[in-house]
C-alpha cells in the first residue's frame, strides 16, 4: 500500500474523527518547518490516541507516522498495544518492519520495538539471524543492532556450545576476517563467552584459547587497538597479569632497536607489565610512546610515568 | 581541503580562531526562524534541540542582547506549556491532547513525560532567568523515583503517579537524565544528597559499575560496547554521587564508597585513546557509500541524540596499519571519536573531552590538536559545526563543539559546567533556587 499521501480530511473512513491539532504559541522554541502531511497526520494520532482507539486504520496510521518520524516514541509503543490487543501476528509484524529497519537503521525505537515484538514470540523465527546480518552488512558497528543482538542471545539462550556454523563464535569469526578492527564484533566474542550469568559453564581452557585468539589477530595487525583490548580483558579476567604475553608483545617492540618497534600498543601493555619490577624500562617505554610512537597522547603517557613515580616514593 | 566549507584559516599557518559574531548568527537563526523539515525526524526532541539553542547563545554571551524580555517570557511560557501534570515535563508539545481531551487511564500511558524533556526544560527554564517557581517539584520527584528499574537503571517515559506503566530503560543516558532532574529539585542543597534521598543510589551505582567493559570504557548497559557518551553519563551520575577521588594520583587510602582506582585507570586509558588522527572527509564521495550518508545526523534517541552510529570505514581508512610519526613542524590535528577503531567526529570532543575534564584530567589529550579539528575542520562557514569535516552544520554537533571549547577555555566563550552543559552563572541559579534548603 502506497501510505505517502494520505489525505485523512478526505478520507470517508476517518470521517468520524476530529483531529486535535498541535496547540503552540507565536514564539516557541525549535519549531519546525513540518509538512502539512505530517502535522494532518499526528493530529489525526491525537485524536486516536485520545479515544485509545485499536483498529486497522490506527495500525496504518502509525505506520504513516513512522515512515516520515521513525523516532516519534509513542507512536511506537501504540503500534504495539494495538498488536496485543488485536491480537495481530507478530512474525507477520517482523516481516513488515524489514523495510523500515533498512531504511533506518540508526534509529532506537525501531529496535526497542522489534525487542517488544519478539518478546511475544516463543521461539527464534528461521529467518531472524539472517536478517540481523542483512543490517550488519550495511553497518557492521551499528550500537542499536548490536544491543538488540545480545538481547536475543539471552532471551533464546544462543550462547554457543561450538565454534560450528551458525553458532554466534562462527559469526563473529566471519565478521573478524572482514574486518579485524571492527570493535563491535570483539564486544559480542567477550559477550557470548563471559557474560552469561553462569560462569560454570565456562570450559578451563576458555582463557588459553582466547588468548590465542587475540594474538593471532593481533599478529595479522599489530596496529589494531581492538584486539589488544580483547587480550588485556581477558588477562584481567583471568585475573593473572599480563606478564605471560611479555615474549608476545616484545615481537613487536625492541627498545635496543627503535627500527623493530611496529606497535605503540605493544609499548603501551610492555609499560604496563614492567611498571613493577623494571620500572627504568617502563619509563623508557612511556618516553618512547610520548616522543616517537603517540605523541597525540604524550599527556597521559607522562600520567602513566607520574604514577610510577608516585608508586616509587610510597 | 577547500577553503568554501571551513570557517578555519589554514593556510597562513595562523592560529585558528573562532568568529563570535558568525556563530552567534548561526543559533539566533536557529532560535528565532523556523528549522528546516529535516528536523521533523527530531520533533520529539524538541526541548533537546530548545535547550542546546539556549545554551549555545548564552555560551556565546549573545542571549540578553539578541532576545527581548517579552520573546523570552514567551519561550518559558511555552516550556511550561510541555510540562505534564503528573510530574516531569513532556520532550515535545506533539503528545499533548489539549484540554477538550480527559486523560483517563486508558490514555495516559500516550501522553507520557520524559526524562529527557525534564532535564533539559529545567536547564532551559534557567538559561532564560527563571525562578523555576511553576515546576511541579513533589510531582516531579515521585515521577522519577517511579522510573527506577529494580536492577537500578532507569526508564525514560512515564505519564506520572507512582503507579504509571514506565517505558524504556537500561541506558544510563536515562540514569544521568534521572538524577541531573533530582539534583536540581530536591530540597537537599548536595546533589548526592537530593539523588539519595529520592532513588536507590546503591543498585544505581551498580549498575553502572557493571556497565564498564572488558577495555575500560562504559557501555549504554552492561555488556555493550564501551562508547564517549555512555562513559560520559556513568562518570557525570558518580560524579554527582560523590563517587570519583578528588586525587589526580589516587592514592591507597581511597574512601571505601568510592570508585577502585582500578576502574578508574582503566577507564582513563580508554578515554585517553578517543582521540585520534583518523578523521574523514564527506566530500571524498568516492569513499562512502551514498546511503551511509542520510542516517546521520538523526536524533536516534526519544530526546537525547548521544549514540551516533558512523558507516563503516571505507577501505581506504582501513589501511591504518602504521603508527602514527610526527614530524615536530607540523602541528597535529586530531579530533575525538566516540569508540575504539572508529573516525572522530564533533560531538565526541565534547562526550569524551568533558568526561576527562569532570574527572580532572581534562589535560590528558592534546588540547591544541582537538582545538585544530574543530576550529580547522568541522566549523562550517555559515557558522556552527558539523558532525565530520565538509558535512553541514546541526544543532547538536554545533551545541557540543561550543561546550567542549568552553571547557577548555575558549576566549569569548562563558566558562560552562561540563556536567549540566550549562554556562556556570546558570548553573549557580540552579544551585540557589528558592526550594534549597540552607545548612
Ligand atoms: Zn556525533
Amino acid at each position: 500500500m502506497n501510505l505517502t499521501k494520505i489525505n485523512y480530511e478526505a478520507d470517508e473512513k476517518w470521517a468520524d474523527v476530529v483531529p486535535i491539532l498541535q496547540q503552540e504559541g507565536e514564539n516557541s522554541l525549535a519549531q519546525i518547518a513540518y509538512t502539512d502531511e505530517y502535522s494532518q497526520a499526528t493530529s489525526y494520532l491525537r485524536a486516536v490516541m485520545a479515544s485509545n482507539e485499536k483498529s486497522e486504520r490506527a495500525m496504518e496510521l502509525t505506520e504513516h507516522i513512522i515512515n516520515m518520524n521513525p523516532a516519534h516514541y509513542t507512536v511506537w509503543l501504540y503500534r504495539a498495544d494495538i498488536i496485543k490487543t488485536l491480537s495481530l501476528n507478530p512474525v507477520k509484524e517482523l516481516d513488515k518492519l524489514e523495510a523500515i529497519s533498512l531504511n533506518h537503521p540508526k534509529n532506537f525505537q525501531v529496535w526497542g520495538y522489534r525487542q517488544s515484538i519478539m518478546s511475544i514470540i516463543p521461539t527464534l523465527p528461521p529467518k531472524e539471524l539472517s536478517f540481523l546480518a542483512k543490517v550488519l552488512a550495511k553497518d557492521a558497528k551499528n550500537y542499536h543492532v548490536w544491543a538488540y543482538r545480545q538481547w536475543l542471545v539471552e532471551y533464546f539462550s544462543l550462547w554457543p556450545t561450538s565454534e560450528g556454523k551458525g553458532s554466534e563464535l562462527f559469526f563473529i569469526d566471519s565478521l573478524l576476517t572482514n574486518d579485524v578492527r571492527n570493535n563491535s564484533a570483539w564486544n559480542h566474542r567477550y559477550f557470548v563467552l563471559f557474560g552469561r550469568n553462569v560462569e560454570s559453564v565456562m570450559p578451563l581452557d576458555i582463557f588459553t584459547q582466547e588468548i590465542n585468539y587475540a594474538m593471532a589477530k593481533i599478529d595479522t595487525a599489530p596496529q589494531n587497538a581492538s584486539a589488544w583490548n580483547y587480550l588485556k580483558g581477558i588477562l584481567r579476567k583471568q585475573k593473572k597479569g599480563a606478564k605471560e604475553v611479555e615474549h608476545f608483545a616484545l615481537q613487536y617492540v625492541s627498545l635496543e632497536d627503535e627500527s623493530k618497534i611496529r606497535s605503540s600498543h605493544a609499548l603501551d601493555l610492555l609499560a604496563e607489565i614492567w611498571a613493577g619490577e623494571a620500572s627504568d624500562k617502563a619509563c623508557q617505554a612511556l618516553d618512547l610512546l610520548s616522543n616517537k610512537y603517540d605523541p597525540v597522547r604524550a599527556n597521559y603517557w607522562q600520567y602513566r610515568k607520574s604514577l610510577i613515580k608516585a608508586a616509587q616514593a610510597a | 581541503m577547500s577553503q568554501a566549507s571551513s570557517a578555519g584559516d589554514k593556510t597562513s599557518g595562523k592560529a585558528p580562531t573562532l568568529n563570535i559574531a558568525l556563530h552567534t548568527r548561526y543559533w539566533v537563526r536557529c532560535l528565532k526562524t523556523f528549522l528546516p523539515t529535516g528536523y521533523q525526524e527530531q520533533d520529539s526532541s524538541r526541548l533537546v534541540l530548545a535547550f542546546f539553542i539556549l545554551t549555545s547563545l548564552d555560551l556565546l554571551g549573545g542571549l540578553e542582547t539578541h532576545t527581548t524580555p517579552a520573546e523570552r517570557a514567551d519561550y518559558i511560557s511555552f516550556i511550561y506549556s510541555c510540562q505534564h501534570p503528573g510530574g516531569g515535563f513532556r520532550s515535545f508539545p506533539g503528545t499533548d491532547f489539549g484540554l477538550q481531551h480527559a486523560t483517563t487511564p486508558e490514555n495516559a500511558r500516550w501522553d507520557p513525560a520524559s526524562v529527557a524533556g525534564t532535564y533539559f526544560a529545567l536547564g532551559a527554564l534557567a538559561i532564560l532567568g527563571d525562578d523555576l517557581s511553576r515546576v511541579r517539584r513533589q510531582e516531579t520527584l515521585d515521577w522519577i523515583r517511579n522510573l527506577q528499574h529494580p536492577d537500578g537503571s532507569f526508564g525514560d517515559l512515564a505519564a506520572g503517579g507512582k503507579n504509571a506503566t514506565v517505558d524504556g530503560g537500561q541506558d544510563v543516558r536515562f540514569c544521568f537524565l534521572a538524577v541531573l532532574v533530582c539534583a536540581i529539585v530536591g530540597e537537599e542543597q548536595s546533589a548526592s544528597e537530593a539523588v539519595g534521598k529520592c532513588v536507590d543510589v546503591d543498585r544505581l551505582k551498580q549498575f553502572i559499575l557493571d556497565s564498564q567493559t572488558y577495555d575500560g570504557g562504559i557501555a549504554r548497559k552492561p555488556n555493550c560496547e564501551s562508547h564517549a557518551g555512555s562513559t560520559y553519563c556513568a562518570i557525570s551520575v558518580l560524579k554527582l554521587l560523590d563517587l570519583l577521588p578528588t586525587d589526580a594520583i589516587p592514592s591507597l587510602a581511597e574512601n571505601t564508597n568510592q570508585v577502585s582506582p582500578t576502574f578508574l585507570q582503566n577507564l582513563l586509558h580508554w578515554l585517553s585513546h578517543r582521540q585520534t588522527t583518523m578523521l574523514y572527509d564527506y566530500r571524498d564521495t568516492d569513499i562512502f557509500d551514498e546511503e551511509d550518508d542520510e542516517e546521520d545526523h538523526t536524533s536516534d534517541t526519544p530526546g537525547f541524540a548521544v549514540i551516533n552510529a558512523t558507516p563503516a570505514l571505507p577501505p581506504s581508512l582501513l589501511a591504518f596499519e602504521r603508527m602514527d610519526l610526527y614530524s615536530s613542524d607540523r602541528p597535529i590535528t586530531a579530533g575525538l571519536n566516540g569508540r575504539v577503531n572508529k573516525p572522530a567526529d564533533t560531538c565526541y570532543s565534547f562526550w569524551a573531552g568533558a568526561t576527562l575534564a569532570i574527572l580532572g584530567h581534562g589535560n590528558l589529550i592534546d588540547r591544541d590538536a582537538n582545538r585544530r579539528y574543530l576550529l580547522d575542520k568541522t566549523q562550517h562557514r555559515i557558522g556552527g559545526f558539523g558532525k565530520f569535516p565538509g558535512v553541514p552544520p546541526d544543532i547538536l554537533h554545533s551545541a557540543l563543539a561550543l561546550a567542549c571549547l568552553a571547557i577548555h577555555g575558549e576566549p569569548g566563550l562563558k566558562s560552562v559546567d561540563p556536567v549540566f552543559c550549562v554556562s556556570k552563572e546558570v548553573k549557580a541559579r540552579l544551585d540557589k533556587v528558592t526550594w534549597k534548603r540552607r545548612d
